[in-house]
C-alpha cells in the first residue's frame, strides 16, 4: 500500500506543479476584472462618481464625457448583489465619493449570475476583487472554474499569441462596441427571436436584489452620496417586443425606490427619442456615439444639480 | 457526479482511504462503505431515484430468496413471472412510457421523440438487467440466491458499474464481495493503468470526435455529403471511445478496491465478422442478451433449424435496440445488425485454428478488407444510432450518396483542418495500440515491456496528451442516457 | 452406447459444425475456449446432437454444463 501511494504522489506531484504554475499564470493575465480591481485599489480616493451595474453600464456610460472623475465598475452580466458586494469592499476607501450612477435593466431585479448559465463568471469577483461572491470552491481557483481545454487556450493565447483579453480604458469603459449591428439585427425576425432569448422566466430573485440594490442606496445616504437609477436607453423593437410585465415591473420599482429615498433620482431613457438607429450596437446597447450622448445627458443632471436635488 | 471531475476524484480518495485504512477489518465493514458510498453517488444525481434503487434490491434479494426456498414448480414459476414484470414493467415506465402513450412511436415513422415528462433514474437499463439476470439463474438453479442483504445490495448498487455498466453476472460479482479483500499492489496500479487509458479514450479521442460529429449530426441538413461521410466516421469513434472509456475507467476504478469487473470492449474493430464484432463489442450486453433471449428463444426454435436460429438472432438484436430506447432509429439499428448475420448463417466459413485464445497477428489484405467492410457496415447502423429519427437517417444516408460527397467539406462550427487531423491521428494510435494489445486485458497492460523508463515514459506522455488536446466540451458519457 | 462412441459421434458433429476438422477432443475444454464456439453454433450443434441421439435436452440441463466431458456424461444419461 505504501509503495502504491508513493508512486500516485510522485506522478501526482509534477501534476500539481504544473497545476499550481498554470494557476499562477492564468491569474496574472491582464484582464477587465484585475484592471477595475487594481484602479479601485490604486486610486480609490480619486473616484467621485462610481458607475456599478451590468453591460447596460460597460457600454452605455462613458466617463471620459464626465467632468467629474468618474469610473465604471461595471460588467457584462454583473448582478446587483455583485454590485453590492463591490461597493461594500471600496466604498471606505472611495472618500471622495459623491455620486454612484446605476443602470438598471428589465433584468435587474431578476438576473443572478450566480445561479445562472453563465456562473462561471463569479470567479473573477472572487479572485481579482477578492470578494466572497459564493461559497463554491471552484470559482476561488482558475483551473477548478472551467475545462483545462479553455484554460489551456488562454494560456496559449495570451503567452504565446499575444492576444489581450483587456477591453476597458482606464476609466473602466468598454468601447468595443464601435458600430451599430445591422439594420437587420435591430428589426424583424432576427429581433424577435433575440428577444426570446432575453426574456426571464424567473422571478423568484426579485427581494433579494432590490434589497441588495436599497443596501447600496442606505449606505451612500450615510455618506450623503447621491444615487442616479437609469432605465437605459432600448431601440424601439425592443420596448415593442419585449415582455412590457418585465419592463415595467423594474421601472415601477425605480420609481418606487425614488419616492422612499431622498438620496435617489430616476431617470427613464427607456424610449427617449433622442437616441436613434445610429446610437445602438444592439436592441438594449448603445455603441460608443449613443454611449456619449447618455454619458454627456446624465454629466448633465451632475452639473446641474443643487445641493438639495439628490442629497 | 460525473467521473471525470474534481469532485468524483475527491470522493473517490476519501473512499479509497477508507476501505484499506479504516474499514478494512472484514469484508463486512468494507461493504458497508462501499455501500454507503455508493447510495451516496447516485443520491447526488437524483436523491428520489436512490429509493426506486434501494426498492429495486429489496424486492428482487427477496424475490430471489423466495424462488430458491419454493420447491413447487408451478408456484415457481410464478415467482420468477412477478419478478420479471415488476422488474421490466419500472423499466418500461420510465424508458418507454412517454412515447407509447403519445403513440407517436407507433404512429409515425417520422416522429422526432419529444423531451421526456418522466426524468431517466441513472442506470436503471444497466441495474435491472443485472437483477433480472440473477433471479434468472436462482431459477435455473444456476446459482444459490444470496443470503446476505448487504453483499447482494453491494452488487446491485456497486458505484463503479452503477451508472453504465459493465453489467456484471452475479456469479461473477457476489464471491468477490463475500470475502474480504486484501490490497493488491499489482491489481490496484493495474486498475490507475487502466483508468488512464479509459481517461485518454474519453478525454482525447471520443470528445475531439464529438466536436466534429454533434454539430454535423445535430444539423446534418446544414452539410453536404462529404462533411457527413467523415461525421459518421468521428460519431463511430465517439460512441466506442466514449462508452469503452467509460467502462475502462470502472473497471480501473473498481480494480482499486481489488474487485474485478468484467470487460466490456475488446478491439471490436479487429472483428472481420459481425459475429466476432459482437463477441468484443458492449460484451456484457451481448453476453446477457445471449444468454437470457437468444439461447431460450433459439433452443424453443430449434426444429426450425437455420431459420430458428436466424430468426432468434434477428429477435435478440432488435432487442439490443430497443434496450438503449423505444424509438424506431434504435429498433433500425437492432434489426440491421440482426439482419447481417444473414450471410454468416447461410454461407459458414471454414476454421482452421481449432483454439480461440489464438490472436492472428498477421495483417493480410484480404483479412483488411473484411475489417474495413464490416466498419462500413457498423458506421452505417450508427448513423441510424445517432439520429432523432428514420426520416433524419434516411435523408442522412441520402446525402452521403449524392452528389454532394464530393463536395468540398464544410466545416462544423470549432472545428478545422488542423484539429480534425490530430483527431484523425490520436485514432490511429488507439488502433494501433488496441492492435498491438490485444492479447492483454487492456490497452495499457505493458508488463511485457521490460524497461521501467519506457512504460513510465509512455504513460506521461498520455498524460500530457490529455492536458494537451484533451476536450470536456462533450464531458457527459453518451450511455449514461440509457 | 458406450462412451467413447458417443464422444466419437459427437465430435464428428462439432467438426461439422464449426467446419474445422483440426479440432481434437479434450474432455476439460469449454465451449468458450473452442474456436467459433459460440451461442449460435452452441444451438446448432445441440440440435444436431439431438438429432443423432434421439434424445431432447432440456436447457436447465444445458446451463450447467461445465466442459465437453459433463456433455458427454448428459447424453449418457439420456442414451
Amino acid at each position: 500500500m505504501k509503495l502504491f501511494i508513493k508512486k500516485i504522489i510522485l506522478y501526482l506531484l509534477p501534476l500539481l506543479a504544473m497545476s499550481a504554475i498554470s494557476e499562477y499564470l492564468l491569474r496574472i493575465i491582464p484582464n477587465d476584472y484585475n484592471k477595475k480591481a487594481t484602479i479601485f485599489r490604486r486610486d480609490p480616493e480619486k473616484i467621485k462618481a462610481l458607475i456599478l451595474g451590468s453591460s447596460y453600464g460597460l457600454y452605455d456610460l462613458n466617463p471620459a464625457y464626465f467632468k467629474q472623475y468618474t469610473f465604471n465598475g461595471c460588467e457584462a452580466l454583473q448582478s446587483l448583489d455583485l454590485d453590492k458586494k463591490i461597493f461594500d469592499n471600496y466604498q471606505d476607501r472611495m472618500t471622495n465619493l459623491e455620486y454612484v450612477i446605476m443602470p438598471i435593466s428589465f433584468a435587474s431585479f431578476f438576473f443572478k449570475l450566480e445561479t445562472s448559465k453563465e456562473n462561471h463568471l463569479v470567479k473573477n469577483y472572487c479572485l481579482y476583487y477578492n470578494l466572497h461572491a459564493t461559497n463554491d470552491p471552484t470559482n476561488y481557483f482558475e483551473l477548478l472554474n472551467q475545462p483545462f481545454s479553455v484554460n489551456r487556450k488562454r494560456l496559449v493565447d495570451y503567452y504565446i499569441n499575444h492576444i489581450q483579453d483587456v477591453k476597458i480604458t482606464d476609466r473602466g469603459f468598454d468601447s468595443t462596441y464601435n458600430t451599430r449591428q445591422t439594420n437587420r439585427q435591430l428589426v424583424g425576425p432576427t429581433a424577435s427571436f433575440a428577444i426570446k432569448q432575453l426574456n426571464i422566466t424567473d422571478f423568484s430573485k426579485y427581494k433579494e436584489l432590490r434589497r441588495c440594490l436599497e443596501d447600496i442606496i442606505v449606505k451612500c445616504k450615510a455618506r450623503n452620496i447621491g444615487v442616479i437609477l437609469l432605465t437605459p436607453p432600448a431601440y424601439k423593437t425592443f420596448y415593442s417586443l419585449a415582455d412590457t410585465a418585465e419592463l415595467n415591473s423594474s421601472i415601477r420599482t425605480c420609481q418606487s425606490i425614488q419616492q422612499d429615498f431622498s438620496n435617489v433620482k430616476y431617470f427613464n431613457f427607456l424610449e427617449d427619442t433622442d437616441f436613434t438607429i445610429d446610437d445602438f450596437f444592439d436592441l438594449s446597447h448603445l455603441n460608443k456615439v449613443g454611449a456619449k450622448k447618455l454619458s454627456e445627458k446624465i454629466n448633465a443632471v451632475i452639473e446641474n444639480n443643487n445641493s438639495d436635488l439628490l442629497k | 457526479m460525473n467521473f471525470i471531475s474534481p469532485g468524483f476524484a475527491l470522493f473517490l480518495s476519501i473512499v479509497f482511504l477508507l476501505y484499506w485504512f479504516v474499514f478494512k477489518k472484514n469484508a463486512r465493514s468494507q461493504n458497508i462503505l462501499l455501500l454507503v458510498a455508493s447510495l451516496f453517488f447516485y443520491s447526488l444525481f437524483n436523491f428520489l431515484f436512490s429509493g426506486l434503487l434501494i426498492f429495486s434490491i429489496l424486492f428482487n434479494f427477496y424475490i430471489g430468496k423466495l424462488i430458491e426456498n419454493t420447491r413447487k414448480r408451478t408456484a415457481r414459476k410464478w415467482l420468477l413471472a412477478s419478478g420479471l414484470i415488476v422488474n421490466l414493467g419500472i423499466l418500461f415506465c420510465f424508458k418507454y412510457f412517454n412515447l407509447f402513450s403519445s403513440l407517436s412511436f407507433v404512429n409515425n415513422f417520422n416522429s422526432i421523440p419529444q423531451a421526456e415528462n418522466i426524468v431517466l433514474p441513472l442506470g436503471i437499463s444497466f441495474y435491472t438487467f443485472q437483477v433480472l439476470g440473477y433471479i434468472i439463474d436462482v431459477y435455473n438453479e444456476e446459482i444459490n440466491s444470496c443470503n446476505d442483504l448487504l453483499i447482494f445490495s453491494t452488487y446491485v448498487a456497486y458505484f463503479p458499474k452503477i451508472a453504465s455498466g459493465p453489467i456484471e453476472s452475479a456469479k461473477k460479482f457476489l464471491p468477490q464481495v463475500a470475502v474480504k479483500r486484501n490490497f493488491d499492489y499489482a491489481l490496484a496500479t493495474d486498475g490507475m493503468r487502466q483508468i488512464l487509458w479509459g481517461l485518454f479514450t474519453k478525454i482525447v479521442v471520443a470528445n475531439n470526435c464529438a466536436s466534429f460529429a454533434q454539430p454535423v449530426f445535430e444539423n446534418h441538413d446544414h452539410y453536404p455529403g462529404s462533411t457527413l461521410l467523415l461525421a459518421s466516421f468521428f460519431y463511430l469513434f465517439q460512441v466506442y471511445c466514449d462508452f469503452s472509456g467509460y467502462s475502462n475507467i470502472a473497471i480501473g476504478i473498481s480494480k482499486l478496491f481489488g474487485i474485478q469487473l468484467s470487460r466490456n470492449f475488446n478491439a471490436p474493430f479487429f472483428s472481420t465478422s459481425i459475429r466476432e464484432y459482437w463477441q468484443k463489442w458492449h460484451i456484457t450486453l451481448t453476453s446477457w442478451m445471449m444468454k437470457y433471449v437468444f439461447t431460450p428463444l433459439s433452443f424453443s426454435l430449434r426444429r426450425f433449424k437455420k431459420a430458428g436460429t436466424l430468426i432468434s438472432i434477428i429477435v435478440t438484436f432488435v432487442a439490443v435496440g430497443l434496450w438503449h430506447g423505444a424509438e424506431w432509429t434504435f429498433i433500425v439499428f437492432g434489426l440491421l445488425h440482426g439482419i447481417y448475420f444473414i450471410p454468416l448463417m447461410l454461407f459458414p466459413k471454414k476454421n482452421n485454428d481449432p483454439l480461440s485464445h489464438k490472436q492472428t497477428f498477421f495483417f493480410n489484405l484480404a483479412r483488411f478488407s473484411k475489417m474495413f467492410g464490416l466498419f462500413l457496415l457498423i458506421m452505417l447502423t450508427c448513423i441510424f444510432f445517432g439520429s432523432r429519427s428514420l426520416a433524419e437517417s434516411f435523408g442522412f444516408i441520402n446525402k452521403i450518396f449524392s452528389d454532394s460527397l464530393f463536395s468540398s467539406m464544410v466545416w462544423p462550427p470549432f472545428t478545422s483542418v488542423f484539429r480534425t487531423f490530430i483527431t484523425v491521428l490520436f485514432i490511429v494510435i488507439l488502433l494501433a495500440t488496441e492492435g498491438m494489445q490485444r492479447p492483454q486485458s487492456h490497452e495499457l497492460q505493458l508488463a511485457h515491456i521490460k524497461s521501467p523508463y519506457l512504460r513510465r515514459t509512455i504513460y506521461i506522455a498520455i498524460i500530457l496528451v490529455i492536458l494537451l488536446f484533451g476536450s470536456v466540451m462533450h464531458i457527459n458519457f453518451l450511455y449514461s442516457r440509457f | 452406447m458406450e462412451k467413447n462412441a458417443i464422444v466419437e459421434k459427437t465430435l464428428i458433429i462439432i467438426r461439422q459444425v464449426l467446419k474445422n476438422e483440426k479440432i481434437e477432443w479434450n474432455g476439460e475444454l469449454t465451449a468458450e475456449e473452442i474456436n467459433g464456439w459460440d451461442s449460435l453454433s452452441h444451438m446448432i450443434i445441440i440440435t444436431e446432437l439431438e438429432n443423432e441421439f434421439k434424445i431432447k435436452f432440456k436447457l436447465k440441463e444445458l446451463n450447467k454444463l461445465d466442459n465437453l466431458d459433463s456433455l458427454i456424461t448428459l447424453i449418457q444419461s439420456k442414451v
